[in-house]
């Protein structure tokens, strides 16, 4: 627990004020395409963060998580664009995607609750295929999501008549449309953040640790263990469809290949990377694990304006790249680059 | 005298092996009630029985009066009875205090709203489940290792821990389910005297699971004696010593 002091530290205020400009200091340096890029990865950073409540603090492995993404995304969709004509207010939509990735969560929950580990992991990696198959196939017998095509000119996400795909002007600055994005995006990460460590740090993060740790003890010990996986489930995917709701109005277009089982192993390998059980740590493995790749590809484009000619495929290196990583990281720093503080004390009783 | 765990003719098959037959004992308020028998006596699975884990044949098992036949394991624990493990279950990766913290567990109350707002009244229950689990680590005696992992910890101190961490429940009725199993004897007399003060200082009865006989002898006030699933004795630990069909149990006997 903070201390009321340390929160207003110069080193807070200092990382607040760059997180604040941080889009218009990549907007004047690099360029617009990675203020985008940073508003993705922010994307992914609320993805980790519920896959986290499932993966790192209650120990259940979900290689379907990416579906409650889709859920989110395909309500968010189908509400707000030209497939029905329908308009409906933000206020109404977020809640509704969020609360239907939940329902999502408990129904992939409840029959998979004897499930553990290995087998877990089949099912839920199941779930997410029967989403993406199902998204790929309502286009009959009515043309429900529009199938492999996708739903496209969705709204933007606006509130009233703030639309935040378009340019505004505050106080003498023009913030473009992914500039406003980032400060929505932004404010989303904090709140969920807020509300995992809140959560991690009570008598529910405590009984989702004891399941993750030992089931049976952890019945031994009076906890509905049913419940708090299901509590586990139904969080994460809340967190999955409110970031896929938001994705819909960012991207303005969602298709099925959005969601395949690549996204949900990446989330995994954001939140394994990043160091389970550690809301911080997720969040960076997401940042790192997006800005990467994105780093790499300008890779392609330096070796044709040196060589004028690719040698070297960025793409073929991003994935070599990132397999080395992740071996690297399991063989020496098994709980991820900013691991839990239990894990972090863990670890270094290990060390020799 | 008044009963607190009342095992009444409780019966369990796996297939054809007949592992509890007729069962029935009662363990009294404030007790240290043994159970021993040679291996395959079915001293387990009557433990398992009446945590829970295995649902029985026939019988019924009441705790208090209130039964706890084909109840969850958790609920069990709910009605008053806490138990520890064989093979030492704790949560390895958790800190000693936070197994006590979970220990707790179900006299807590704060739900989803109480741990996002973390209002006034849940607060207070951490505080007080804070207090209480220190108190109780004090009371096993493994205090100074509150911020230890643990998995860190040496045998006999996990053993304490799990004892704590069942006893943070308030149960009516601790259950240990081979205690002293691979202690040394200063280690196994150190848990004698703490299993001892336990029942002094808290006034709870003590179900205790045994093969070590003459530590078993010293520490309870009764012994149910179980031999191919059925109760062959039930007394005071000096008349155990000379029962007949307990020394045949032991020793095979000459027919």
């Amino acid at each position: 627990m903070g201390t009321p002091a340390s929160t207003f530290s110069p080193a807070t205020v200092g990382k607040g004020l760059l997180l604040v400009a941080l889009p218009l200091l990549l907007q004047a340096g690099p360029g617009a395409a990675w203020v985008r890029i940073v508003d993705v990865a922010l994307l992914y950073s609320m993805l980790a963060i519920g896959l986290n409540i499932v993966v790192g603090f209650a120990g259940l492995l979900d290689l379907g998580y990416i579906a409650f993404y889709a859920t989110g995304a395909y309500l968010y969709a189908l509400l707000d664009s030209m497939q029905f004509n329908l308009h409906w207010p933000l206020w109404a939509t977020l809640p509704l995607s969020a609360a239907l990735a939940g329902l999502f969560g408990l129904l992939l929950g409840a029959p998979t609750l004897r499930l553990r580990g290995d087998y877990l992991a089949i099912v839920t990696l199941g779930f997410g295929e029967i989403v993406r198959i199902f998204l790929n196939n309502l286009d009959t017998p009515f043309n429900l999501t529009n199938g492999p095509q996708g739903i496209s000119l969705i709204d933007p996400i606006h509130l009233g008549n703030f639309t935040f795909s378009r340019p505004h002007h505050f106080a003498g600055l023009t913030l473009t449309g992914t500039q406003q994005y980032y400060y929505l995006f932004l404010a989303t990460i904090m709140g969920m953040a807020w509300l995992a460590t809140r959560l991690q740090h009570s008598r529910i993060g405590r009984a989702w640790a004891a399941i993750r740790e030992d089931e049976l003890a952890a019945a031994a010990s009076g906890i509905a263990v049913r419940n708090y996986k299901l509590l586990a489930f139904s969080l994460g995917a809340t967190c999955g469809g409110f970031a896929g709701a938001l994705f819909a109005g960012f991207q303005g277009f969602v298709s099925p290949e959005s969601f395949n089982l690549m996204e949900s192993v990446m989330v995994l390998c954001m939140v394994v990377l990043g160091g389970m059980g550690n809301v911080n740590g997720v969040i960076f493995g997401a940042i790192l694990l997006t800005v990467l790749p994105e780093a790499l590809r300008m890779m392609g484009d330096w070796q044709l304006n040196h060589f004028g000619h690719i040698w070297v495929d960025p793409n073929d290196v991003r994935m070599l790249l990132f397999g080395g990583a992740l071996i690297l990281i399991m063989l020496y720093r098994p709980a991820g680059l900013l691991p839990s503080p239990a894990q972090r004390r863990e670890w270094q009783k290990k060390l020799p | 005298m008044n009963t607190l765990l009342d095992i009444h003719q409780v019966s369990c098959r796996f297939g054809g092996v007949r592992a509890l037959h007729n069962v029935s004992l009662a363990v009294e308020n404030n007790e240290i009630f043994g159970l021993i028998g040679p291996n395959g006596a079915g001293k387990t699975t009557l433990f398992n029985v009446i945590t829970g884990l295995v649902t029985p044949t026939s019988g019924n098992v009441t705790l208090d009066g209130c039964s706890l036949t084909g109840l969850a394991v958790h609920d069990i624990l709910r009605y008053g009875l806490a138990r520890t493990f064989q093979n030492i279950r704790l949560f390895p990766g958790l800190s000693v205090l936070e197994n006590v913290l979970i220990g707790r567990h179900s006299l807590g109350r704060t739900g989803i709203w109480g741990a996002i707002s973390r209002n006034q009244r849940t607060r207070r229950e951490e505080a007080e489940l804070r207090d209480t689990a220190h108190r109780l680590l004090q009371q096993v005696g493994i205090h100074h290792h509150a911020q230890t992992l643990a998995r860190n910890l040496s045998y006999g101190d996990q053993r304490r821990l799990e004892i704590a961490r069942a006893l943070a429940s308030e149960p009516k009725l601790l259950a240990l389910d081979e205690p002293a199993a691979g202690m040394g004897q200063t280690e196994r007399d150190a848990l004698r005297e703490l299993i001892l003060s336990l029942r002094a200082q808290r006034r709870i009865s003590i179900l205790v699971i045994e093969h070590d006989v003459k530590w078993m002898m010293a520490l309870c006030d009764r012994i149910a004696v179980l031999h191919f699933g059925e109760r062959i004795a039930l007394d005071i630990p000096e008349r155990i010593r000379q029962h007949p069909d307990v020394i045949a149990a032991y020793l095979g006997s000459a027919s």
